[in-house]
């Protein structure tokens, strides 16, 4: 590991130290595949392409984020049976690995807690890129369009970020990021409607607001999609859920408590009710704010 | 509760093969479905936390993996079979068209090609073009040695293999995560397992 920690030009050649991991800030976001086929790379210049040759590989190797951040990606389905197969077995890891039922809802807590920190920016970032950017050909009419008349700082910024891809960035369908959520209403809100409908496609059942206490909200699901399969109630294996309900709140600077409880009902008998408990900052910025 | 149809990016393209558009009719009519990003975000929030409880020894994360796919496919290929009623493969080539375009379709809503037969036909490999566990991915350096990120499919193509009597050696050759050009998952298979029908069945 000849790893160069501080470059003092930001011309370096990026495979001059090829064992470097993670962000070098003199040479900026760059690929961090290993061994990208440099060796096997059949384009003629070889190891000296310097930036270049972090990108022209024999195959095209989409990044990551440009694909995946799309918000018409390809894929959009699969079938509820994989998913449930898939949660079993998360289930049975967290139980194998754990002493106790609450070390279990735990474990599933935190493998929740990973994706709610994730979906937060995800969905906000999604919703932030302009309608009809969506495939390569329209977002290729996108491009020129705004080439075409020229007007704003952010064409200038795609204009460079731009110039190392072969297809348009998907920077350039973003004009503005969409504003964050300021109040702990809207963050509710938007777990009650946009994160619900994405990770279960309909808004959640209800969204009410603790008549006993200020700092409490309950998220209501009437037919959890996730633990439908699951007869058992020792293990609350909706303490998942929860835990992407905290990732997204923890993430967005609401910092809380979520908790679930099983509140059978005639009709429902699977309904579960999410409670929501801010911890006494949240309150006292509210009050501030007001 | 079955989620809506939108975006479903099933190819319109004139469907010649008969076992293509049954899968296809499968996915479209009789099955539940899910956002497939919280598939593929609860999968690495798996693996992530595999790698933590083996503190990074990836050799034992990929053997976990593998065994929990196990447990997966000896149960679900009970859920196949209930789906498509298929009758039993006649041979190797018919089963892995079954695999790639009938379960593969049904349960991930992908069609991987088949291709690299050995001489003696009996193993053959699977290309993963689109893979619904990787898509986020990117491996840090130390886990892109040793970790087959997906190595559950593996674990589920034995499993519900052997459940049909089939016992086969599945692992993966090469994972486009390690910087390779094509994911391709190896089936071999060893011997079909005769002894074990139960008696008074076919």
């Amino acid at each position: 590991m000849s790893q160069k920690i501080i470059s003092p030009s930001t011309s370096v050649n990026s495979t001059a130290h090829p064992g470097s991991t993670g962000y070098d800030y003199t040479i900026g976001p760059q690929q961090t595949l290993p061994e990208l086929p440099v060796s096997s790379s059949t384009t003629g210049g070889g190891i000296g392409g310097g930036a270049s040759t972090a990108v022209s590989t024999t195959l095209p190797l989409p990044s990551v984020y440009n694909e995946s951040l799309n918000p018409n990606a390809r894929n959009q389905h699969v079938s509820l049976s994989a998913y449930a197969f898939l949660f079993q077995e998360l289930v049975s890891q967290a139980r194998n690995a754990s002493k106790s039922v609450s070390e279990i809802e735990l474990r599933l807590h935190r493998s929740g807690y990973h994706i709610g920190i994730r979906l937060l920016e995800l969905l906000n970032f999604r919703s932030s890129v302009s309608a009809g950017f969506g495939s390569s050909s329209s977002s290729k009419a996108f491009f020129s369009k705004t080439a075409m008349n020229p007007s704003g700082n952010a064409l200038a910024l795609n204009g460079s970020l731009s110039s190392t891809q072969d297809e348009p960035s998907l920077a350039q369908g973003i004009s503005h990021m969409k504003r964050r959520d300021l109040k702990p209403v809207e963050i509710l809100q938007f777990i009650h409607s946009t994160v619900w409908s994405y990770l279960f496609g309909r808004v959640s059942d209800d969204l009410v607001k603790s008549s006993e206490r200020e700092n409490e909200f309950m998220l209501i699901d009437s037919a959890p999609m996730l633990t439908q399969f699951i007869s058992s109630t020792n293990v609350q294996c909706d303490f998942f859920v929860c835990g992407i309900i905290e990732g997204i709140l923890d993430s967005a600077s609401f910092p809380c408590n979520v908790t679930v409880h099983s509140v059978p009902e005639p009709n429902f008998e699977q309904k579960v009710v999410f409670v929501v408990k801010f911890e006494p900052q949240v309150l006292e910025r509210e009050a501030l704010r007001a | 509760m079955s989620a809506s149809m939108s975006g479903n990016t099933a190819s319109s393209s004139s469907s010649k093969k008969s076992l293509k558009a049954f899968s296809d009719d499968i996915w479209k009519n009789k099955t539940a479905k899910i956002n497939a990003e919280l598939f593929t975000l609860t999968y690495g929030s798996i693996v992530s936390q595999l790698c933590t409880d083996y503190e990074r020894d990836f050799a034992k994360v990929n053997k976990q993996l593998y065994s929990m796919g196990y447990n997966i496919g000896v149960r679900l290929i009970e859920d196949f079979l209930a789906r498509t009623a298929l009758p039993r493969c006649d041979s190797l080539a018919k089963t892995s068209e079954v695999i790639s375009k009938c379960a593969f379709k049904i349960f991930l809503n992908v069609t991987p090609q088949i291709g690299n037969w050995s001489s003696n036909k009996d193993s053959f490999s699977i290309f993963l073009d689109e893979n619904p566990l990787s898509e986020f991915v990117e491996l840090p350096m130390d886990a892109a040695r040793e970790l087959w990120y997906s190595n559950i499919l593996c674990g589920v193509l034995k499993g519900a293999l052997e459940m049909v009597q089939m016992d086969c050696d599945v692992y993966f050759a090469s994972d486009v995560l390690k910087g390779d050009q094509t994911t391709e998952l190896r089936v071999k298979l060893n011997k079909i397992l005769k002894d074990e029908i139960p008696a008074g069945e076919d």
